[in-house]
């Protein structure tokens, strides 16, 4: 595959999921940008704004598996990925065999992960970290492309066990799904209450997917946009010397490296779906918020003055140098 | 596979090419700023200084600043253009930069140099830029024209210039620049008045070179009224006509020197009491030769012939001293001659061009003299205008001050024998010092000089609550001033031996001083 192909599957892929999906322009390139990256999704939304059709979309576009995973405080780690039946031969005699959980499919919708135990969280933070899935008889790889959205409501927070740090960092991005405007929800009213539009085309396979997958390893970045990625993450250690204003008030932890990784693959693809070969600093600002806003912990003073991640973000965004070009003053 | 290299090449051209085209830019705009910055430097100081102009007196040659700051700016813009190498990667990130190129140029010149790790998408992303790049102009982002920089340089070396020509003698009241604006209107009212005069003289006189220069001082003077002029202009003016009346000077004792005979001889400048006597003695002079040119006229007795005789031998006498001039003399000298001789008509013939003569050599004495006050009053103008203006400090009093100033006494600690001028030579007779009644020397009027008091000054500090500053008030204890005795001697030393003798008993005095005292007022009442 080529960058123009990469183009042309990307905005076909995307023009199929529009025909389903009202709006959410930039979550939908992100979701697909995440997929493409190889990455997973931590998708913060208030029910019924279409999560699940955003997933489900998705999978019926590229013909993957799909499945969908309701998150409850009663749900056990083998529900996900599955268990150890007792079968009988023809001959009689009694075995064990694996049965394969949901978890074994290529995108898989982790609906309210936060409502399940730590326990059984960390069963699928496993698979989607190692992409593997220990049991008995395994190990298990997953195929890929391998996709976790996993969804959690941001309102209703009793009952409920937030994820660790740790298993966050996980996640390349955490998207926020915000209600639909008044054109977009008379849209989806007018779409949802007449005939059916039937399924979405599907416009690629697996195949296609992780040929995109390489393909976007190979965009080239210049030293100075990997320096950029590399400057945003240390911006958001409270204790560096690069470190903001508000980063050193309000944030306890800043970004993993792992952050930078995102930050910088993430932008290789978006170059890529928008007809580049070559990834920049805009394209890197462009996915700074979802790439680590989950990454940066806030305080106690944050926490208490009610500080979005996403201020401290922009703030630091703002603040990190760019490009030596910005300090030419001579060439205005 | 050929052509696509080929191609290859093309693109790795256009993205070089455009990276040194905008180095190019860069470098001249980086020029441009850096000559703006220096010649905003330059006319904001030069602005500063005219804008000081209105509180302190200064000299602020604010065309040639001004003219400077543009030069060294564009001296500087040059130099650096043409010095000044940007590194081709930083300008391939302005580009991207300047014209939205998204990082094209950048990464596709770490790929040409190789600094990026070789992929697959290398070439194209060569060919990405050199599309992307080809395009577009770079003039739009990275204009090589003088930037804000240069403009904001442009309007203070404007301002400099406004400012300077605008605020000519502009100044703020109570500051001392406002002090020398009145100092040279002063001086302008004083020259005109004293053109007026000159120009009376001279017309009386015969001074022609006078008559001449006096209108043109008048003019200066109203020029120093009018005009709003600062200092260095006035001083400038001032000088000018100052050389103008050297010259003539210099003309009319040329001319005198050859009417005296004394060809190739320039006399020196005369002091003002000179010109003076010498014009007193001319003018006795001439009216002695119209007397006894009148009485030659009359068939004078033989009685009367030998005493005009001697009276023109007595002339030319005082001819020989150098008072009269040489040709006056031989007239003089050719009269009495031919009043020996009997011929009457020849002597008064010879005495009448001999008073011309000397007529004559008084009309250039008098233009002399009226150059040598122009000449004065201009330099005395020129003093107070560059003194920054204030009150004349009256004769002989400005040196004690200044000494006073310089040696940190006060005037009046100083010994009688230190008095300035006490040392000295007498200062030549003033110009109306002479024997006649009402013209009776300086010194004469004035009697002995008083002697100064010989006693030191004593400084006390008083404080007091009425004021927050400290008054200082001086003591200058010391014996009285000299005069004349008006109580009886013997009375006198009688109660200055009873008050020494009490003093004695009182304290302890030695003995040997006790006899010491004891005698010198004995001494003294012994002389009773």
């Amino acid at each position: 595959m080529n960058a123009e192909g990469f183009r042309l599957t990307f905005e076909a892929i995307r023009s199929e999921i529009r025909r389903v999906i009202v709006g959410h322009e930039d979550l939908i390139e992100q979701v697909m940008i995440a997929l493409v990256a190889n990455g997973h999704v931590l998708l913060e939304g208030v029910p019924g704004i279409g999560k699940t059709l955003l997933v489900k979309t998705l999978a019926q576009c590229l013909d993957v598996g799909y499945s969908r995973i309701q998150f409850t405080p009663d749900l056990m780690p083998a529900d996900i990925i599955g268990t150890n039946v007792v079968l009988q031969d023809p001959g009689g005699r009694r075995y064990f065999e694996f049965q394969r959980g949901p978890i074994f499919s290529q995108i898989v919708l982790a609906d309210e992960i936060n409502r399940a135990t730590p326990k059984t969280q960390s069963a699928l933070l496993e698979a989607m970290q190692e992409r593997t899935v220990s049991a008995p008889g395994g190990p298990y790889v997953l195929e890929d492309p391998f996709l976790v959205l996993a969804t959690q409501n941001p309102i209703e927070m009793e009952g409920t066990y937030p994820l660790p740090e740790a298993q966050i960092d996980r996640f390349l991005f955490k998207l926020r799904m915000d209600s639909p405007g008044l054109s977009h929800l008379v849209e989806i009213i007018d779409r949802t209450t007449g005939p059916s539009p039937g399924p979405p085309a599907v416009v690629a396979d697996a195949q296609v997917i992780r040929a995109m997958q390489q393909l976007a390893r190979e965009v080239p970045a210049a030293a100075h946009v990997k320096l950029y990625a590399a400057r945003l993450v240390r911006a958001t250690h409270p204790d560096d010397g690069s470190a903001g204003a508000m980063a050193r008030r309000y944030v306890r932890y800043g970004s993993s490296p792992r952050g930078a990784q995102a930050l910088l693959l993430a932008g290789k693809v978006k170059a890529l779906a928008e007809g580049r070969t070559s990834v920049s600093v805009e394209d890197l600002k462009a996915l700074a918020l979802p790439s680590l806003r989950h990454r940066v912990i806030l305080n106690f003073e944050g926490e208490a003055e009610g500080v979005d991640a996403d201020d401290v973000m922009r703030a630091i965004s703002s603040e990190v140098i760019a490009t030596p070009a910005e300090q030419v003053p001579w060439s205005g | 596979m050929g052509r696509a290299k080929r191609g290859e090449s093309l693109d790795r051209a256009a993205v070089v090419g455009a990276v040194g085209e905008a180095q190019r830019r860069l470098a001249l705009r980086r020029a441009w700023r850096w000559g703006g910055t220096l010649t905003s430097a330059l006319s904001g100081l030069t602005l500063a200084l005219v804008a000081a102009r209105l509180a302190l007196p200064l000299r602020v040659p604010y065309l040639e600043m001004a003219a400077a700051s543009a030069a060294a700016g564009l001296l500087a813009a040059a130099v650096l253009a043409v010095t000044w190498r940007i590194p081709p990667l930083l300008a391939a990130q302005v580009v991207d930069l300047r014209l939205a190129g998204r990082d094209r140029m950048a990464t596709a010149l770490e790929a040409i140099s190789g600094s990026l790790r070789p992929g697959t998408l290398a070439a194209p992303v060569i060919d990405d830029a050199a599309r992307w790049v080809s395009g577009r102009k770079l003039g739009n982002g990275l204009p090589a024209t003088p930037g804000r920089g240069a403009a904001l340089a442009l309007a203070l070396t404007a301002a400099a210039l406004l400012g300077g020509w605008g605020l000519v003698g502009v100044t703020l009241p109570g500051t001392p620049a406002r002090e020398v604006a009145l100092t040279i209107k002063h001086e302008g009212q004083r020259l005109e008045k004293s053109a007026g005069i000159l120009e009376e003289e001279a017309g009386a006189a015969r001074a022609r070179a006078t008559r001449r220069l006096a209108p043109l001082l008048r003019d200066l003077g109203r020029r120093l009224q009018g005009e709003r002029m600062d200092r260095q202009a006035a001083l400038g003016s001032i000088e000018a006509l100052g050389q103008e009346v050297e010259a003539a000077s210099r003309e009319v004792r040329d001319r005198r020197g050859r009417e005296e005979g004394r060809a190739g001889e320039r006399p020196r400048p005369g002091l003002p009491s000179e010109l003076f006597q010498r014009r007193v003695a001319l003018d006795r002079a001439v009216r002695q030769l119209a007397e006894i040119g009148e009485r030659l006229g009359q068939d004078p007795s033989p009685q009367d012939r030998e005493s005009l005789r001697r009276q023109l031998a007595a002339l030319g006498g005082v001819g020989r001293d150098g008072d009269l001039p040489a040709r006056a003399r031989e007239q003089i000298e050719e009269a009495r001659r031919r009043l020996e001789a009997g011929d009457l008509s020849g002597a008064r013939q010879a005495v009448r061009r001999g008073a011309e003569d000397l007529d004559r050599l008084d009309a250039m004495l008098a233009d002399e003299q009226g150059l040598d006050q122009a000449a004065s009053q201009l330099r005395r103008s020129s003093e107070r205008i560059a003194r920054g203006g204030g009150a004349e400090p009256p004769p002989g009093e400005q040196p004690a001050q200044a000494e006073a100033q310089s040696t940190g006494r006060a005037p009046g600690s100083r010994p009688p024998l230190q008095e300035p001028g006490s040392g000295e030579q007498t200062p030549p007779p003033g110009p109306n010092q002479g024997t006649a009644p009402g013209q009776g020397g300086v010194e004469e009027k004035m009697g002995d000089r008083t002697a100064r008091l010989e006693g030191e000054r004593q400084s006390r500090q008083l404080r007091g609550q009425q004021s927050e500053g400290r008054l200082t008030v001086s003591e200058l204890p010391g014996p009285g001033r000299p005069g004349q005795v008006r109580a009886p001697l013997g009375e006198t030393i009688a109660i200055a031996r009873a008050e020494a003798d009490r003093y004695m008993e009182r304290m302890r005095v030695p003995p040997e001083y006790r006899d010491a005292v004891r005698r010198y007022f004995e001494a003294l009442a012994a002389l009773r």
